[in-house]
């Protein structure tokens, strides 16, 4: 279900999970407005209103003197065109960010001119935060901690621990002369949506387990993960498990995308040359590791996999992308812009390296500045 | 096949029972018990809270251009010094941020040296002893270029000098 729903017309808009998206609770609702008008012959119908929040999600907006600043504003605006369904087009805004809100209908753009598609192949996504690994967090504080999500997360399986996000990681996880730390999943009631905790990170996945389900867009997930971080942060605090140092945000996209050989990948892949091809060619695979950073001069990495079997029929397309946390801070706003700063060069990344064509068959729109 | 010319990791022999035994001696006189010493655990906690410190220096920390800690050093460096630090009343090492945002790591114990270097790009294992010799076969390679191999054989060097030297420790961990 999508984080963004019209509970009447007329009377207000509610939205689920906005709170988390704005970052925090309304300080002052205006006025509805409402204004009917005619475009290109049809009629046309469009109401919403207007609210202002305090904007925490920005550290240079809720710590700044100037109330504009600190005041983020939210328009709701819902169209109709005769005969058709209602289109909610709500915008966020601050001092500092214009944004469309990511509402789970194709709107997943936070940021001004970046792509969304209605459908696109996604099948898995994980949102996370790594940390300096936490000496304290050991398998029994693990399972304490399991247990406090318990309702929401009512299965847990152990798994092996996944090794530290660096260069010659494998070589050091190779050495099995100490126990290994623990991993867990934490799953769902219909196991689409995982947490996974180990003693140096915390994951969110979500999983497409149906052909019809559609993927909760970026904001369900960081909301999400949000109340996650927010519970395991105060856990940490609870106790003596060590410095608690958060150092990288993930966010990694799995995708799948038919192709009905080998030949035919560089149809829904930029990067290779579609004028290209080989005889008896039936696999095909690729990587790029490249340096990446954002505007605060974080800097990160992002991977970027692609894989083709002709016995599977489909391209496994991984991005993932990781930014550095800005090591002073520890609190959330600084995360989850880490966060949202690596879900937008993730999507970014996605748009680039693959093709025109596909991404009408996905149905891509530009979601503007205004 | 001629005898070796110096000591290795393998041949070093502990230092002598004097030093530790003085250093019992005061601690007796101190505390009420018997001396303790750091546990592994304890010697992870620390580290990890020197590390902890380091990832929050800032760019130009040196006054200069030196870069910020690297955030995804910090788990490599906590786990290397897991790998060493495999049981209880070891030395403690200390923690150097380099100009590049990697860490030196040291042992020092009794004039020996133990360091490893973590970078971005490269990690290198080194034992020294007092006199200036290597203990064991230098280990110095990029991420890239690194073996499991090697790797494992210059991690168990390090691991046995760094157990030989612990003797002539003086803890300076707060153990208690």
């Amino acid at each position: 279900m999508p984080p963004l729903r019209s509970d009447h017309y007329g009377g207000g808009v509610a939205f689920e999970g906005l709170s988390a998206q704005t970052g925090g609770t309304p300080q002052r609702r205006s006025r509805i407005w409402r204004s009917s008008h005619s475009s290109t012959g049809a009629p046309t119908v469009t109401t919403g209103w207007r609210s202002a929040w305090r904007c925490i999600g920005h550290r240079g907006c809720w710590r700044s003197p100037d109330p504009s600043l600190r005041t983020r504003s939210l328009t709701a605006a819902m169209t109709r065109s005769a005969g058709n369904a209602w289109h909610v087009q709500p915008v966020l805004s601050c001092g500092r960010k214009r944004l469309a809100y990511d509402g789970g209908m194709g709107d997943a753009a936070r940021r001004a001119n970046l792509p969304s598609f209605e459908r696109p192949p996604v099948i898995e996504v994980a949102v996370g935060v790594h940390f300096l690994q936490l000496p304290g967090l050991s398998t029994v504080a693990l399972v304490r901690l399991a247990d406090s999500w318990r309702d929401r997360y009512p299965t847990i399986q152990e798994q092996p621990v996944l090794p530290p996000v660096a260069p010659g990681s494998q070589v050091m996880f190779q050495l099995q002369n100490a126990p290994l730390p623990q991993r867990f999943w934490l799953l769902s009631e219909n196991q689409s949506t995982l947490v996974q905790i180990q003693h140096d990170r915390l994951l969110l996945n979500w999983r497409k387990l149906g052909d019809d389900d559609p993927y909760p867009r970026y904001g369900r997930l960081r909301e999400d993960f949000s109340a996650l971080w927010s519970d395991f942060a105060r856990f940490v605090a609870s106790g003596d498990y060590g410095a608690f140092q958060p150092s990288l945000a993930e966010v990694s996209f799995f995708n799948r995308i038919q192709a009905a050989s080998a030949s035919a990948v560089p149809e829904a892949i930029a990067a290779l040359n579609p004028h290209w091809s080989l005889e008896g060619h039936h696999a095909t695979s690729f990587q790029i590791e490249r340096a990446i950073g954002n505007p605060a001069g974080r800097s990160g990495q992002q991977n970027i996999a692609l894989g083709y079997r002709s016995q599977t029929g489909f391209i496994q397309l991984e991005i993932t992308s990781r930014i550095g946390i800005d090591a002073g801070s520890n609190d959330s706003s600084a995360i989850l812009d880490a966060l949202d700063d690596a879900h937008d060069i993730s999507v970014a990344a996605f748009d680039e390296i693959t093709t025109k064509s596909a991404h009408t068959a996905w149905g891509k729109h530009d979601v503007s500045a205004n | 096949m001629s005898a070796p010319t110096r000591d290795t990791s393998i041949t070093f022999p502990r230092r002598a029972i004097g030093d530790y035994a003085q250093d019992i001696q005061t601690r007796s006189w101190i505390l009420p018990t018997e001396p303790l010493e750091p546990t592994a655990a304890q010697i992870l906690r620390y580290t990890q809270l020197e590390i902890a410190r380091l990832v929050r220096l800032p760019r130009g920390w040196d006054g200069g251009r030196a870069a910020p800690f690297h955030p995804a050093l910090g788990n490599v460096a906590l786990r290397l010094v897991q790998l060493l630090t495999t049981r209880d009343g070891l030395a403690t090492p200390q923690f150097s941020p380099t100009p590049d945002g990697g860490v030196d790591i040291v042992w020092l114990a009794g004039g020996n040296r133990l360091t490893v270097s973590v970078e971005l790009e490269e990690i290198g294992l080194y034992g020294t002893l007092a006199d200036g010799a290597d203990a064991f076969t230098r280990l110095e390679h990029t991420w890239f270029d690194l073996t499991p191999d090697g790797f494992q054989a210059a991690i168990e060097d390090a691991r046995t000098f760094l157990e030989k030297i612990s003797g002539s420790v003086r803890h300076q961990l707060p153990i208690q």
